[in-house]
């Protein structure tokens, strides 16, 4: 595969991925970025692969793994549209539990969050989850477990068999 | 009660933060070509006592080499002062705790504005968004702000890019890489002048990725976290504390048990002998996380080995930001998530639900809670929560009496608006509040402020039975 093929075809999809892996506008600018140039760099051999776009997901697993935590003074930016005072009640409330939600997401242990990302975004099974991340599928299922019970997720419902 | 639904749901939303295609393609063309700049092998510390081999057997010749150069360049150190610069050569520091800053309404007289873009960035560059090695600036220049007007009264060239600042009482302290290592310097207060001197300390550069630096509040230890290797396992947290004047250092290491756990800020307290730190844990619910003290005078080279100031666990329900005053005896915490974090258990704005970004204020030994400030919603704004609130203080007095912080109030946009965000730095002083609007421009970013720094980055949950207010 050329890089302008991929591009075309796979490249949406890996911003996308940066996107939720990091949860930031700007961090997903930098990984996308920084592991994209990278890539693009080497694409002579990445090309070759039988799943450029895989490697390229491990690449920025890796560099994501990598950061450590920021914590430069920043003001939020706030929500980003406007609530009419109107709006249904159960509307806000969603919208509130998804904000809360997400900040509780951001807050979890790298490693875990990129477990859940590729388990419940990208529907990736365990054994798949851990090549991606080089632990073992146990490893995959201990960081879930774990996130899942600090975000107080029941599991019972909507569980899939995984492997 | 939630289920995965909700969390794929919520993956969903963040897919809007997706990165441009078009301009992500444009610039990878422009700099794809560019070598990635080969990564720095890192030096493990070892036992205490065996601490960095190299650099320990230099000691002695460091120190020999410092105490010539300074009896040798006596005179000559004290002129190489240059307003608006450093000019090409830094002498290596061999003085003494610099004399207090003077004062300005009760607070420091100066702070050390840190704009970014590289703070947190490894010597190796591996973490700066992509830009090349060649791209990276070898100098950077940073201000000095008075705090009573908010105007730069010097400015102070360093040779690197800055990844870490920081204030003892009376100097300023700065983390530089250059050469994929990072050096350590001092910056002398402008006393009377515009003229700044800016001095290399006598501390090893480090090829290790430098996490924060906290200069003691007599200037005369510099703590560094940084990140090591470990054998064959990932990089672990590991704490030097250096002398300014000798470079002599101490370290302290991360138990096993604790590998992937990370330090945040740090902050000295009072005497410049017990640092306090939040110690991120590597798990969900981690027994190690929280905000610790280590008496850096106590034998032994455990990082974990000191009191817990406040227990806590990765999770919701917390205070993400927070500052310890250097007396040690009160906390202040910006409320980052409620316990179950839903709609119920919100406090109420003009009838809204809004409890974060409040802060509150808690004694370190009886954790007796008052909140200490909550920002209201911006005028005609439907309130929602994260739309107002306060960030980590920019300073505090020894006991928290005086703080000053920055806060925000926030207009989503509309079809027809832009949103807009109102700041505010609000100096606290005995119940009385003033908004020193010259300093609102520094919000973003570090500003080292002597004496103080925030603690943030780690989520250290309340005491049981803290009494969270349910309206203001």
């Amino acid at each position: 595969m050329t890089f302008e093929e991929f591009a075309a075809t796979r490249m949406p999809g890996v911003l996308r991925f940066a996107a939720v892996l990091t949860g930031d506008p700007a961090d997903a600018e930098d990984l996308a970025q920084e592991v994209l140039i990278r890539a693009y760099s080497r694409w002579g051999r990445i090309g070759g692969l039988d799943r450029p776009d895989l490697y390229v997901r491990k690449m920025m697993l890796n560099e994501y793994l990598s950061w450590r935590r920021r914590s430069t003074r920043q003001v939020p930016a706030g929500t980003e549209t406007s609530e009419p005072a109107s709006t249904a009640t159960d509307h806000a409330e969603q919208y509130i539990e998804r904000e809360a939600l997400l900040a509780e997401l951001g807050q979890l242990p790298q490693r875990q969050r990129a477990v859940l990302v590729l388990r419940y975004y990208e529907g990736r099974d365990d054994a798949e989850i851990a090549e991606l991340l080089g632990c073992s599928a146990g490893t995959v299922r201990s960081h879930a477990s774990r996130a899942l019970a600090a975000l107080r997720v029941d599991r019972t419902h909507g569980l899939r068999a995984r492997t | 009660m939630r289920d995965e639904d909700d969390l794929r749901a919520a993956w969903r939303t963040l897919e809007r933060h997706t990165p441009d295609a078009d301009r992500m393609l444009a610039t990878i063309r422009a700099r794809g070509r560019t070598a990635a700049p080969p990564r720095p092998g890192r030096r493990w510390p070892g036992p205490a006592g065996r601490a960095a081999a190299w650099p320990r057997r230099m000691a002695p010749l460091a120190v020999a080499a410092a105490v010539i150069l300074t009896v040798a360049a006596a005179g000559l150190v004290a002129k190489m002062v240059v307003p608006g610069s450093a000019g090409t050569g830094w002498p290596e520091r061999v003085s003494t705790a610099a004399p207090p800053f003077p004062t300005w309404d009760g607070l420091p007289g100066y702070f050390m504005a840190d704009p970014g873009p590289f703070e947190g960035a490894e010597p190796s560059g591996t973490n700066l968004g992509g830009t090349p090695a060649s791209q990276l600036p070898r100098a950077q220049s940073l201000p000095i702000i008075a705090t009573s007007t908010g105007q730069a009264v010097a400015t102070v060239r360093l040779p690197g890019y800055v990844t870490a600042i920081s204030a003892s009482a009376g100097a300023f302290f700065a983390a530089v890489v250059s050469h994929g290592a990072a050096s350590f310097y001092e910056v002398g207060p402008p006393h009377g002048s515009t003229r700044a001197t800016v001095t290399r300390l006598p501390i090893p550069a480090d090829a290790a990725p430098i996490g924060y630096i906290a200069a003691s509040p007599d200037g005369r230890k510099l703590a560094i976290s940084t990140m090591v290797q470990h054998g064959n396992a990932d990089d672990i947290q590991n704490l030097v504390v250096a002398a300014t004047s000798t470079g002599a250092e101490r370290h302290w290491i991360t138990p096993a048990s604790d590998g992937q756990g990370s330090m945040g800020p740090m902050a000295w307290l009072a005497g410049g002998k017990t640092l306090a730190f939040n110690w991120d844990g590597p798990a969900a619910v981690s027994p190690s996380t929280g905000l610790r003290l280590l008496d850096t005078s106590a034998p032994g080279d455990n990082l974990l080995s000191g009191a817990f100031v406040l227990r806590g666990y990765n999770r919701a329900g917390s205070f993400d930001d927070y500052t310890i005053s250097p007396d040690g005896k009160v906390l202040l915490g910006v409320v980052s998530c409620l316990p179950g974090c839903g709609p119920s258990s919100l406090g109420t704005v003009q009838g809204h639900p809004d409890l974060l970004g409040w802060l509150i204020q808690f004694a370190a030994g009886t954790k007796a809670a008052i909140v200490r400030y909550a920002e209201p919603e911006l005028a005609g704004v439907a309130a929602s929560s994260g739309n107002s609130g306060c960030i980590d203080p920019m300073w505090l007095s020894a006991s928290a009496r005086t703080v000053l912080v920055p806060c925000f109030q926030h207009r989503p946009g509309t079809r027809q608006h832009k949103a807009v965000t109102v700041t505010h730095v609000f100096l606290f002083d005995r119940g009385k509040a003033t908004d020193l609007t010259w300093l609102d421009r520094f919000v973003n970013g570090e500003a080292a402020f002597p004496g103080v720094a925030f603690l943030g980055g780690g989520w250290v949950s309340p005491p049981p039975g803290y009494p969270y207010p349910s309206s203001r």
